[in-house]
């Protein structure tokens, strides 16, 4: 096991290698010249300066190190980043680690509370759906789960605004510190892996309930709750946490759309921002951050999925 | 010549294949009755015709009867500006379904090539285009696309290309699995010993035998891509107003609301409808196309 755990953590890092890769010539092979965004938008992001010469111009080339050939480049890059440095933003001169690790927390938090509400939905109407398959209430959430897949996040989010925080003043509108205002957000951003989750659980318990083994815990007397969470569940849980995995990439991407839709401060927002004002050192640092964040997340569901599943765990 | 041969053993391997577990498929007509066919004709010919059927213009304003509820005059309501939420739809529904097909279409073509050439000719051209396409699914959600945007620049154009580029990866490796079975088919080892070029083989040989499962799984891109689009779209990553987008249009009625629901709730709902439409028709034509593909 350990072997495997070894191996898979491993099997992250030319993963990760590779994705800093595509994202730094990706941003390196812009049509736009850096220097000439920067000289537009550094201060007061006044129009052109007609004073930067073309000495003006190759100086900061050459402090930025843009002169370069593109691997040595990528090298200073890997090995700034690294240690924890980012570069600097074209827009305020500050740290790119030091702007996103004070985002990050918020966007952390919600992806968190996304995940919760995923699990709490997800879970507790696909076991009911699949306990009771070709019910009403099965149907029902069916269509349901159906149209949580194939409504625009962004949407939702104003909608349940409009239900929750105007028409019904049940949550507040904005606020990004109590329990109360990160329900509606986490309720949005959930939503979609939730209509997933509950999809796989509903089919998967159904078929499940089939199996031979539940039959005979049955026949041997065990009933209700016992059968289902200690019988069925771990079998249908396995296939689950992968997609939880999956899922996870659409939280944190997610997290973008919410922070918008809700006014919450969060890396996604800073992404966002950043894109709108060509200030790339900041995209590359967000993407960074993100991407990390997925693989990281992913290396961790496997791990659990190793440590909970024996037929894994005892290879 | 091959080509006639080519195809009955191809056809008789799938029948053999999957003969056991294979649905009957639904008939032609039984497919096009569905609700989903008919809404989503409904859709498309509303869009097509928007020129036509459209009340008012796309960007006609008219600020003495801005924000006004939805009325027999203007049945989705006004915006801040007075402009007509249902003449937008119709013109948003255009340009919606117009990106859906054409970063799709990116997609699909950038993906199939990759994928088939992967598939096809194995060894180190397969390595390095699937670590390359398994680097690019790493990227969360719609991470890559946003990156595209961002090296792009933000525009309607660069929103198509990225969207497109960003739905390659599933496509390629979608056609690449099939493209490894397909390649030791003893028509394309016939083929191939006879001395026809690769080239040829992936278009006439390999390809046609993709055509399906491609067409279901670009059927369900479609509605994905309309989906990240229009979340782009209200980002303010796509389209620059006055332009009739869906996600920009929602995000037009975010400031107003608290006073006028309708300007957020119809262009999302055009959405909701859409995509929904498309999933289940997607999902319809994988039982009659793609039997082994279809999911849900």
């Amino acid at each position: 096991m350990a072997g495997y755990a070894l191996w898979r953590i491993g099997a992250a890092v030319p993963v990760l290698f590779g994705m800093v890769l595509v994202v730094f010539l990706l941003l390196n092979v812009l049509p736009v010249d850096p220097i000439q965004v920067m000289i537009t938008q550094t201060g007061s992001g006044q129009a052109p300066s007609a004073s930067a010469t073309q000495e003006t111009i190759d100086n900061i080339r050459r402090e930025l190190g843009l002169d370069r050939p593109l691997h040595v480049q990528f090298l200073a890059y890997l090995g700034n980043a690294l240690s924890g440095d980012l570069g600097s933003s074209f827009r305020s001169n500050q740290p790119v680690a030091e702007m996103i690790a004070e985002q990050y927390p918020y966007t952390i938090r919600l992806a968190l509370a996304g995940l919760t509400a995923t699990l709490v939905l997800g879970l507790t109407f696909g076991i009911i759906a699949g306990l009771w398959p070709g019910s009403l209430i099965d149907r029902l959430l069916v269509l349901v789960a159906t149209l949580g897949i194939a409504a625009p996040t962004f949407w939702l989010g104003l909608m349940l605004i409009f239900a929750f925080s105007i028409v019904y003043p049940i949550f507040p509108v904005l606020g990004v510190g109590s329990l109360q205002a990160i329900f509606l957000p986490a309720i949005t951003l959930g939503l979609p892996g939730a209509a997933i989750v509950a999809r796989l659980t509903r089919s998967n318990l159904a078929a499940v309930m089939k199996e031979d083994y539940i039959v005979t815990a049955r026949s041997k007397g065990v009933s209700g709750r016992l059968l289902v969470l200690r019988h069925a569940m771990p079998n249908v849980l396995a296939p689950v946490l992968t997609v939880i995995g999956l899922q996870f990439g659409n939280l944190m991407t997610g997290t973008v759309i919410v922070e918008t839709v809700f006014s919450r401060p969060g890396i996604g927002r800073l992404g966002v921002d950043a894109i709108l004002q060509s200030d790339y050192p900041v995209v590359q640092g967000f993407t960074l951050v993100m991407a990390t964040t997925y693989v990281v997340v992913n290396l961790m569901v496997d791990l659990i999925h190793m440590w909970v599943d024996p037929r894994i765990r005892d290879q | 010549m091959t080509d006639r041969t080519a195809e009955p053993a191809g056809n008789d391997l799938a029948l053999a294949a999957d003969a056991s577990d294979r649905p009957r498929p639904v008939g032609l007509l039984k497919l096009f009755m569905a609700p989903s066919a008919f809404g989503l004709l409904i859709i498309v010919l509303l869009a097509v015709s928007a020129d036509f059927i459209a009340p008012y213009g796309e960007a006609e304003i008219d600020p003495i009867n801005a924000l006004m509820p939805p009325s027999w005059g203007h049945p989705f309501g006004t915006d801040l500006f007075g402009r007509d939420v249902f003449s937008r739809v119709l013109y948003g529904g255009q340009l919606s379904l117009f990106i859906g097909c054409t970063a799709a279409l990116i997609g699909g073509t950038i993906g199939a090539l990759v994928g088939v050439a992967a598939g096809f000719f194995g060894k180190l051209t397969d390595s390095i285009a699937m670590r390359f396409i398994d680097i690019l699914l790493a990227f969360p959600g719609t991470l890559l696309a946003i990156v595209i945007v961002a090296v792009l620049g933000p525009s309607m154009i660069n929103l198509i290309i990225a969207v497109g580029i960003a739905s390659a990866p599933g496509y390629a490796r979608l056609v690449r699995s099939h493209a490894l079975s397909l390649r030791s088919m003893e028509y394309v080892t016939a083929s191939r010993v006879i001395g026809v070029r690769p080239w040829t083989i992936i278009f006439r040989h390999i390809l046609p035998n993709l055509r399906n499962s491609v067409i279901v799984y670009a059927t369900l891109d479609i509605a994905t891509v309309i989906l990240i689009a229009a979340g782009l779209g209200f980002l303010g990553l796509g389209a620059r107003p006055p332009t009739a987008e869906w996600g920009l249009m929602v995000a037009d009625g975010r400031e107003t609301l608290q006073i006028a629901w309708w300007v957020t709730a119809f262009p999302g709902l055009a959405i909701l409808v859409t995509t929904l439409c498309i999933y289940s028709f997607g999902e319809r034509l994988a039982t009659f196309l793609d039997p082994k593909q279809a999911r849900f």
